[in-house]
């Protein structure tokens, strides 16, 4: 089980992410940012030629999400690029390397500026299933 | 929730959250607004980030907002903080990812009448020679040598290039350069990632409009802006572009890890700040100043964009294009101010979504502005108003020198597209006479001027507390949207 969806918030945009492993998390917040930058293109997207590498440390599993998906956006911004699929060879609760699989784009839907740390909060409920809200300053 | 029953109504139009209020907070808030506005202000989590602003070590006197507040994540939109500078902090939250995020407004010789044959034309040029929405590139490429020297120079190393006019410079906030500026404090990410967004609008509520002067309140201060009825004049509001947001994004990640060596702990992770001499304090400050740097130089690269097409396009009689003054939202700078016993301080300002308004006689303010007040310029929605103020006396005893720096949203994004849609927003405009290009019917939904707040009620908030005074009210009339 994987899913997002987005809340209110006045000017920004709050993003709530579960999922029934770790991994999945941090697919779905991907999945959910994504969908922010350009919606669409990474579920038609056939083929992901272009690939990155992350590897992160953090303190906690709520910081290593949101470094995570900085990340992804940075290298996204910079090489005009939708980066949809993370294939992870290592993913703790504080550390990670990953292979990022993703695709051109001439141009994206918004401007997502950054992946704040504000609300985001990795919490395990009691059927074991993970969840946390994100907010994008768009 | 924060009600107004905790509230101290000091004026009518300013309000305080007591420093009683909550054990941790070591100033009170104050909140600039009408009765009517703070009923709507207390509806979303704004207040009780300003709360958590309060609690910051090292804050001065109070944490302020705007009557343009709204929630946004650590702290509020509209926020003013102030810190002793040497000895408080420094926070990249109390600025924003989109460093130095600003408004700059260029006055044509011309009235919209004399225009108004050729205005859509000029809107449809002006969409097609400014890079606008995600993912397009600049006219110029930088390389690092070029870099490292715009980011040390801003407005002026645009001008020693040809891309603008010595009065460009003396018109711009601080002469469009901040001097802490340090290109070494900038990551090569941040840099590669600005290389290609010289003199580009991005997306969001970032656009190139072309407006008529509709009314002046202060025929003296008109003047000597340059501004009169019926004029066209052009405003511009885009900021530091991803080599802004990747600043941000490093530094706040730099102070969340450094904050335990100082003993810093704060209330929302996006506060995480740093004294301001330690060495990471002092590498943003000049990382910031950098990224300020760039988006002036940003807005004067747009500018020149401006100015070509407008030639192109009215040809011998297009007239001068002049800067009246450029402003930035959010920043953070070195200024001074009174303490309890009248003797000078220095103090850190931190402004994140408000404007400098410094008041008459201020030394930073150009000499023929200066009997006046500084100009500030409050962009409203594509369908309403936007003002040109001037900063007065009581900016610097109430708010540190600063004003409001819009209408502030009071509608998410996702809400607008729900209630509007972005071809219908486009239509109800051009039947105000009001033209849109945009490669992005969405984006025109999510800027809706429905997702506003009436921007003449923000203006007479801090027009009647004293802050700033009317000068002239704008009209769209024709609207470039990334």
């Amino acid at each position: 089980m994987k899913s997002y969806r987005f809340a209110a918030h006045t000017s920004d945009t709050r993003l709530i992410a579960e999922a029934g492993d770790l991994e999945s998390l941090f697919q779905a917040a991907l999945d959910g940012m994504n969908c922010l930058i350009r919606q669409d293109t990474c579920e038609a997207a056939v083929d992901l030629p272009e690939r990155i590498t992350i590897s992160l440390e953090a303190d906690d599993t709520s910081v290593l999400l949101i470094d995570f998906l900085s990340e992804i956006l940075s290298y996204s911004h910079l090489n005009k690029c939708m980066y949809c699929q993370a294939k992870f060879s290592v993913l703790k609760e504080t550390s990670l390397a990953a292979r990022i699989y993703g695709i051109k784009v001439d141009r994206f839907d918004r401007d997502v500026k950054a992946v704040t740390y504000h609300e985001a909060e990795v919490i395990r409920d009691m059927e074991g299933n993970y969840r946390t809200v994100i907010i994008f300053d768009v | 929730m924060i009600t107004k029953n905790i509230m101290k109504r000091i004026t009518p139009f300013l309000w305080e959250i007591p420093k009683d209020y909550r054990h941790d907070m070591k100033v009170p808030c104050r909140i600039f607004a009408s009765e009517k506005m703070m009923d709507d202000i207390i509806t979303d989590r704004s207040l009780e980030q300003l709360v958590n602003v309060a609690c910051l070590q090292g804050i001065v006197k109070a944490a302020y907002v705007m009557p343009d507040v709204h929630e946004g994540y650590g702290f509020p939109i509209g926020g003013v903080a102030a810190s002793a500078c040497p000895g408080g902090f420094i926070s990249p939250g109390g600025i924003g990812y989109d460093i130095n995020c600003g408004v700059r407004l260029l006055t044509s010789e011309h009235s919209f009448e004399e225009l108004k044959p050729h205005i859509r034309r000029l809107g449809e040029q002006l969409f097609l020679a400014i890079p606008s929405g995600l993912g397009k590139e600049g006219f110029w490429h930088l390389s690092n040598a070029q870099m490292d020297k715009l980011l040390s120079q801003g407005v002026p190393w645009m001008i020693h290039n040809g891309y603008g006019e010595q009065s460009d410079i003396t018109f711009s906030e601080s002469d469009g350069c901040l001097a802490d500026a340090d290109p070494d404090a900038v990551s090569q990410l941040a840099k590669s990632r600005g290389a290609d967004q010289l003199g580009t609008l991005g997306s969001g509520n970032h656009f190139v409009e072309i407006d008529r002067v509709e009314q002046i309140f202060d025929s003296e201060s008109a003047k000597a802006f340059g501004l009169f009825e019926g004029q066209v004049v052009i405003l511009v509001h885009t900021g530091s572009r991803g080599l802004g947001h990747q600043v941000a994004t490093d530094y706040i990640k730099i102070f969340m890890k450094a904050m335990p060596n100082y003993g810093i702990s704060v209330p929302d992770i996006e506060l995480a700040c740093a004294p301001f001499d330690s060495g990471e304090g002092r590498d943003y400050f000049g990382a910031m100043s950098a990224a300020a740097n760039f988006a002036w130089a940003n807005r004067q690269g747009i500018t020149h964009l401006i100015r070509n097409t407008w030639g192109k396009v009215l040809g011998s009689q297009a007239g001068s294009l002049s800067l009246l003054y450029d402003v930035a939202h959010n920043i953070a700078k070195i200024e001074e101010y009174p303490d309890d016993t009248g003797k000078m301080r220095r103090l850190l300002i931190h402004r994140k979504g408000a404007t400098r308004a410094f008041w008459p006689g201020h030394p930073e303010i150009p000499e023929i502005y200066r009997p006046y007040g500084q100009p500030v310029l409050i962009p409203g929605s594509m369908g309403t108003s936007s003002y040109v103020l001037a900063g007065q006396k009581e900016s610097g005893e109430l708010s540190f020198g600063s004003c409001c720096h819009g209408a502030g949203r009071q509608m998410s994004r996702h809400e607008a597209k729900r209630a509007v849609r972005g071809e219908q927003v486009r239509e109800d405009l051009a039947h105000q006479g009001i033209f849109v290009e945009t490669d992005s019917m969405s984006g025109l939904a999510e800027e809706a001027p429905i997702a506003y707040k009436d921007v003449d009620d923000v203006v007479n908030v801090v027009s009647a507390a004293g802050i700033a005074k009317k000068v002239a009210k704008l009209r769209p009339v024709m609207v470039i949207k990334g």
